[in-house]
């Protein structure tokens, strides 16, 4: 093999496309590098200890990027699952004599454990309740903490040795911690900018979503809240053999407050700005000089709430970078039809239009208060088939999909998918074996590509800890292809066109290698020239086998497409059969279409 | 008998303070639908409000009590305009993380107005009332009288103003209210002017049954969020229940000798609360939960 560092396409070239692409890992890997050799060339203990707490605080910071940045979760957690980790390695290191790594990993274990346990009410709950939950858990800390350990803390923790020599001084100590802080920041970055980031952001983006492609949100959210803590846990876990004490007073809400201040000020979504936001707040007192008057509070309080007012992704934000491209793709695309089907269903064909309906809805009624939304509707969807559910506003339409996709519970009748019945089954479920929705309004990442928008549901499909392979990445390049949307692949999605937004919505959906799609009203804000996309995309996903239920207004682009159709009023089933024949009868042109019947014939 | 009416009483007392402080977080999020992190420390403003006109300007309390109102309306309509409105529509994340900055810089605004030392505030009444061998004070029954007046007068205006009726419109359909003419912006100021009032008057009147500390709003703004969370946001009456029984659970840990415990025992009955509150702080669909 030839060494080809600095060749093109070497590891040279691929690390300045890196750089270009994440101009911010340079900027961080060098505020990492003068945080180290500042102290050190100055012989500053001053400078040496600062530098401890930036990369202490960073530390915590890169935390807060994978749980609120990436996963969403509001907390104030912080400081207390540092403390617990930290009384749980000084109780191990002055009540046994294990060696002190399993001090530390036993403090990170447990920490996570019991961060899961206590998020638990909390996570289920969307919003800002674990926002709540854990201001009350920090409050009480100082309380937990005294009653436990003393209101003195507890002392006579051994020094920390590495390789033989103590960690002694701050110099030594200035390394540990920036050693944890680089480990740290290597994990959070492969979390974050993988496919586990990808899901996180999809879940951030829309838990809905989230879960018609088959997340299951809840698991998801407990697992990266006991990532975050078991990150957390290890860091204290250290921290008192850093210190040689610990006690309660280190664990104060503020702490929290500091690291929400750098991890926004840097851009929580930029691992690399939890780095820069812990130099800046530290920085910030160093340059008021030490005779400021008690101001800076006032400062940092303001200073966050105009950032998040005028720059919510933070400072990082705005460095300019070279777009992200996917590798070309290598399939290539002769007959959209033919392609799509190679790609999303190949051991469906045999049971296709078998007869048997794959979506069986049987007397289905939904009561809202006084309200009767639906009652007694019954219909089916045949494999292949594509069946319009058209009527007015409020005639149950939305209610009824909610119903099947699993998003709401009716209050009679069941719902049969495959021959099964999935009355009792939540959407995630639903997804997984098979039986998708869009939303009116997509979801789609604002943080990710078109592509990497299709990436993500792709990979919602496979278990966290398997590798998904290349064939998700084929699918994804196929299904671009097919929907015409390969030149767009690399736009981010703020760039996209609300319409255009909806057939990747499509897109994302097929990714996930759905055998029933139901559609809520996929041609509503498309403009005219986008709905030939939508209407070449339902028809193909047709082609390729699947069955499309599709909530629609415009009737018109439906009974294109449709090969039956089912119009519901006051939440009954009016009348059902083919679109021609349907829209001819007096009760459907009186009871739904009224005095548009005309403009409906003229199209 | 007599043990448990003291707990009663002074379980009722602080009660009414707690509700006190957790109606300015419902009138904030009844109609602007932003959950307040900040809360606790619009009240302790009042508290240093309450001392300067008292304590520095001799300022007699039954005025400066009244003073309070005016004054409590315009910084919650500050709040209004420098905090909620910019970040009204962002993700949850940023509107939520607003406030908390928000009361970082206020934070560190009293305690370099007033330093880190505890300041005291004489009663505005002296006296104890003395009856079936508890006593209570007369602030304390102040308080009491306070909270009443607030929520009556809230639920008057709510019910049969047209501005309180507009209001609540807001909270419940802001696209439709803007369609039947109801100015929104106006009604979200005037929510949150009405929500600084009420919490400066509860400063006000409880500053002199407790030390004036710069970061004592921490614990007050937990309190109104356990209150919301046992009692909900959806009405005023919701949320008073709320703060009742906090106070009662509060006084309980206390008399039978736990009280180190007090904010432990507060996140307990949070914890609890939410496993019997899957749908988020209000019992109907707008709930926190269905905002997107």
């Amino acid at each position: 093999m030839t060494l080809n560092f600095l060749g093109r396409g070497g590891l040279g070239d691929r690390l300045f496309m890196g750089i270009r692409r994440r101009p911010e890992r340079l900027i961080a890997l060098v505020l990492v590098i003068l945080v180290v050799v500042v102290p050190v060339a100055t012989e500053s203990e001053y400078l040496a200890s600062v530098g401890g707490i930036v990369a202490f605080n960073a530390t915590l910071a890169l935390t807060a990027t994978l749980l609120i940045g990436y996963g969403g979760q509001f907390s104030f957690g912080f400081p207390i699952f540092v403390g617990t980790g930290a009384y749980i390695s000084s109780w191990m290191a002055t009540h046994s004599s294990v060696p002190l790594a399993l001090d530390v990993l036993a403090a990170g274990i447990v920490t996570a454990v019991l961060g899961i346990l206590l998020s638990f009410p909390a996570l289920r709950i969307r919003g800002l309740p674990l926002g709540i939950l854990t201001l009350g858990l920090v409050l009480s800390g100082d309380e937990i903490f005294s009653n436990l350990g003393g209101a003195d803390g507890v002392a006579g923790i051994p020094q920390l040795y590495l390789g033989g020599v103590v960690v002694g001084d701050v110099y030594m100590q200035l390394f540990v911690y920036v050693g944890v802080l680089v480990l740290t920041y290597l994990a959070v970055s492969a979390i974050v900018h993988g496919r586990f980031g990808r899901m996180l952001l999809l879940m951030k983006a829309d838990e809905d979503t989230a879960l018609s492609v088959g997340i299951r949100v809840i698991r998801q959210k407990e697992l990266v809240f006991g990532v975050h803590a078991l990150m957390l846990g290890i860091l204290g876990g250290l921290y008192p053999f850093l210190l040689g004490y610990v006690g309660p007073a280190l664990f104060p809400l503020d702490l929290a407050l500091d690291i929400f201040f750098a991890a926004v000020l840097g851009g929580l979504l930029f691992p690399e700005g939890a780095i820069i936001g812990a130099l800046i707040f530290s920085a910030i007192p160093i340059i008021a000089g030490s005779q400021a008057i008690n101001i800076e509070p006032v400062v940092y309080g303001a200073l966050l709430l105009i950032v998040l007012i005028v720059l919510p992704n933070g400072l990082l934000a705005v460095v300019p970078r070279a777009r992200q491209k996917r590798t070309a793709a290598t399939v290539a695309t002769p007959e959209p039809a033919a392609v799509i089907h190679e790609a999303i269903a190949s051991e469906r064909s045999a049971q296709l239009r078998s007869g048997e309906p794959i979506l069986r809805v049987q007397n289905i009624s939904k009561q809202f208060g006084g309200l009767k939304a639906l009652r007694d509707v019954s219909f089916d969807l045949g494999r292949g088939e594509i069946v319009g559910l058209i009527g007015n506003n409020g005639a149950g339409k939305s209610t009824c999909i909610n119903i099947v996709a699993g998003f709401l519970k009716p209050n009679g009748g069941h719902v049969e998918f495959k021959g099964v019945g999935i009355d009792r089954w939540a959407p995630d479920r639903r997804a997984k074996v098979g039986l998708h929705r869009t939303f009116q309004f997509p979801s789609l990442v604002e943080e990710l590509s078109v592509a990497e928008n299709l990436m993500a549901a792709g990979e919602a499909m496979h278990p966290i800890f398997r590798r998904p392979g290349a064939s998700v990445a084929e699918s994804m390049e196929t299904i671009l292809d097919a929907l015409g949307l390969t030149a767009i692949g690399d736009l981010s999605v703020g760039e996209v066109s609300l319409g255009m937004q909806k057939v990747v919505d499509v897109g994302r959906s097929l990714m996930t290698r759905p055998d029933a799609l139901l559609l809520d009203e996929p041609a509503a804000g498309l403009a005219p020239v986008e709905l030939p996309f939508m209407r070449s995309a339902l028809a193909l996903a047709r082609d390729d086998g699947l069955s499309l239920l599709i909530v629609e207004h415009n009737v018109a682009f439906v009974s294109q497409l449709a090969d039956r159709l089912v119009v519901l009023d006051f939440g009954g089933v009016l009348a059902e059969g083919t679109p021609d024949d349907v829209l001819k009868r007096a009760n459907v042109i009186e009871a739904y279409l009224g005095h548009t019947v005309t403009a409906v014939a003229a199209e | 008998m007599n043990l448990i009416l003291p707990v009663v009483v002074s379980g009722i007392g602080t009660g009414c303070f707690y509700a006190f402080v957790a109606l300015g977080l419902q009138l904030t999020y009844s109609t602007n639908r932003m959950l307040n992190f900040a809360q606790g420390d619009i009240v302790v403003g009042g508290m240093f409000l309450m001392s300067t006109l008292n304590v520095v300007l001799h300022i007699p309390a039954a005025i400066a009590l009244i003073l309070l109102l005016p004054i409590g309306f315009i910084i919650g309509g500050l709040f209004e305009v420098i905090v909620f409105r910019p970040l009204a529509g962002r993700p949850i994340l940023v509107s939520g993380l607003g406030p908390v900055a928000a009361g970082i810089a206020l934070r560190g605004l009293y305690q370099f107005i007033y330093g880190s030392a505890a300041l005291s505030v004489p009663p505005s009444v002296n006296g104890l009332i003395a009856f079936a061998g508890v006593s209570i004070s007369v602030q304390q029954l102040l308080v009491v009288i306070g909270l009443i007046a607030c929520v009556a007068l809230l639920y008057m205006f709510m019910r049969f103003t047209w501005t309180g009726r507009s209001m609540r419109a807001v909270a419940e359909n802001v696209e439709g209210a803007s369609a039947i003419g109801v100015n929104q912006s106006r009604a979200k100021l005037i929510a949150v002017g009405m929500s600084g009032a009420v919490s400066a008057l509860a400063g006000g009147l409880m500053a002199p049954l407790l030390g004036v500390t710069f970061d004592g709003g921490l614990n007050l703004t937990l309190i109104a969020f356990v209150a919301a969370v046992v009692g909900g946001l959806d009405s005023a009456i919701g949320i008073t229940i709320g703060g009742l029984f906090i106070g009662l659970t509060t006084a309980t840990v206390a008399a039978v000798g736990l009280s180190a415990y007090t904010s432990t025992s507060l996140f307990i009955v949070l914890l609890l609360a939410m496993l019997r509150r899957p749908s988020g702080l209000t019992s109907g669909g707008s709930s926190v939960a269905s905002v997107k």
